[in-house]
């Protein structure tokens, strides 16, 4: 009775180390395509950035000058299906931590974009209005809907705020 | 990507509110504004449990608000969307208004549409994330599937087109128009059952966005057909379509609350939930 037994263990060996591997390379997959586009502004801007996702799917790309870039991820802009309509935030407006910063809409679904941080909005990108599909096409790019003055740099540091790894677990959990 | 099967990811009961009579647009909008802040509330205090539990997180402590399912009738009013503001429309709306019709900005997706009595409006208040993969696109043609559905209760073949929307024989029936808050829905759908259409079919107004679109209603479609009798109740109609939105959601369980009383403030909202 007991040799059939390791006979069925053995085989699972192989298998679970495969499942092990590909599970790896899901996450650099995942985490990949979540990072900064390294030739567009919100990645350019300074010599060092410091990229902060949260649980509503925004990224938040911050600058040691204190100019932040705010935009939505890939998995969000996947999961919204194509962009017909990206509201922008005005230009000089105060926002607070949780405020909607704009809204991008798909198939008559329009989605809250919320500002992870205070500040003050710097510039909007005007492109998504002519052009929304730029969310789908280079979310973490060309894509950012707004640069902002980060206020109270102390929010930076949130912990409610993931940092690559920690977003990609997160996403694995929630789905 | 898959859009068909969400089921729940833990028991969740559908309280389905029917609002009898014809009511203000604003006052709709009040009750659905208080049942998405309590969603949003909750999520809150179990996103800070789950922020201050970290890597382990317990996940019997957070607690979950049952989706609602609101019907109404309004008042004849336009409501513009995020697309399309009223400002700059023709003088045609600026006529209706001096004749006591109603306009509203809203937080939904899409452009103009109309309410008045004889639609069935109805505004599912869900939290997309309680349901596994129903992203907001799902959730849309989720919505349209539950209509075809429900008008097919009517003898009625509803169908979609690139445009979102259900539509039968060419012609606009029901609308769609979501908002969604840190996955939170809010707004939804208008169907056409005994709808004064003149307000919608007027060549001067353009619903929707979409120039030249004509729509009808199920009394409409059914007269066509000489079936003018089986015209199903407006509260007929908001139990089919919940009824078909459980069905898609997976809900095995409808509780049903038919509310007489018209609901004005924060306080009366609240007495919803006894």
């Amino acid at each position: 009775m007991i040799a059939p037994l390791r006979i069925a263990v053995l085989p699972m060996r192989p298998v679970a180390a495969a499942l092990g591997s590909r599970m790896l390379r899901f996450n650099s997959t995942v985490a990949q395509a979540n990072s900064l586009n390294p030739s567009a502004a919100p990645f350019k801007f300074s010599d060092s950035v410091t990229v902060r996702y949260t649980r509503e799917h925004e990224w938040l790309a911050s600058h040691p000058d204190g100019t932040a870039f705010v935009g939505i991820t890939k998995y969000a802009a996947d999961a919204l299906g194509d962009a017909t309509f990206v509201e922008v935030p005005e230009v000089g407006d105060s926002v607070q931590v949780g405020d909607s910063i704009g809204s991008v809409e798909s198939v008559k679904s329009a989605s809250e974009i919320y500002t992870p941080v205070d500040g003050e909005i710097l510039e909007a990108n005007d492109e998504l209005t002519s052009n929304p599909a730029l969310i789908n096409s280079d979310p973490l790019g060309e894509g950012w809907i707004a640069k902002l003055k980060v206020t109270d740099s102390d929010q930076l540091l949130d912990a409610e705020l993931f940092d690559i790894d920690a977003y990609v677990k997160f996403l694995q959990e929630e789905s | 990507m898959s859009c068909s099967k969400f089921p729940p990811k833990f028991p969740l009961k559908l309280h389905h509110y029917i609002f009898r009579g014809t009511r203000p647009y604003l006052e709709g909008n009040l009750i659905q504004e208080f049942f998405v802040n309590r969603q949003l509330e909750q999520k809150k205090i179990n996103n800070s449990l789950k922020t201050s539990q970290k890597d382990k997180i317990d996940f019997t402590q957070l607690s979950h608000i049952d989706p609602v399912a609101l019907s109404f009738q309004f008042e004849p009013t336009y409501t513009g969307g995020k697309r399309e503001k009223f400002a700059q429309r023709s003088s045609k709306y600026r006529d209706l208004q001096t004749e006591g019709i109603q306009f509203c900005q809203t937080s939904r997706g899409g452009q103009i549409t109309y309410h008045g009595p004889g639609q069935l409006v109805v505004y599912p208040i869900i939290n997309l994330l309680d349901f596994q993969k129903l992203t907001s696109k799902c959730y849309v043609s989720m919505l349209e599937r539950s209509v075809i559905l429900a008008i097919g209760n009517s003898h009625l073949k509803g169908e979609t087109t690139e445009n979102t929307g259900v539509w039968c024989n060419g012609q606009k029936i029901s609308s769609i128009g979501v908002n969604i808050r840190r996955s939170i829905t809010s707004h939804g759908l208008s169907i056409n059952n005994t709808t004064d259409l003149s307000y919608v079919n007027d060549e001067q107004l353009v619903m929707c966005g979409l120039p030249g679109t004509r729509q009808t209603s199920i009394s409409t479609e059914l007269q066509k057909l000489n079936m003018s009798e089986v015209v199903p109740s407006i509260d007929h109609l908001a139990a089919d379509i919940v009824g078909q939105l459980a069905e898609n959601l997976e809900i095995d369980s409808i509780i049903t609350h038919i509310i007489e009383s018209p609901i004005t403030s924060e306080e009366e909202c609240l007495s919803l939930l006894n």
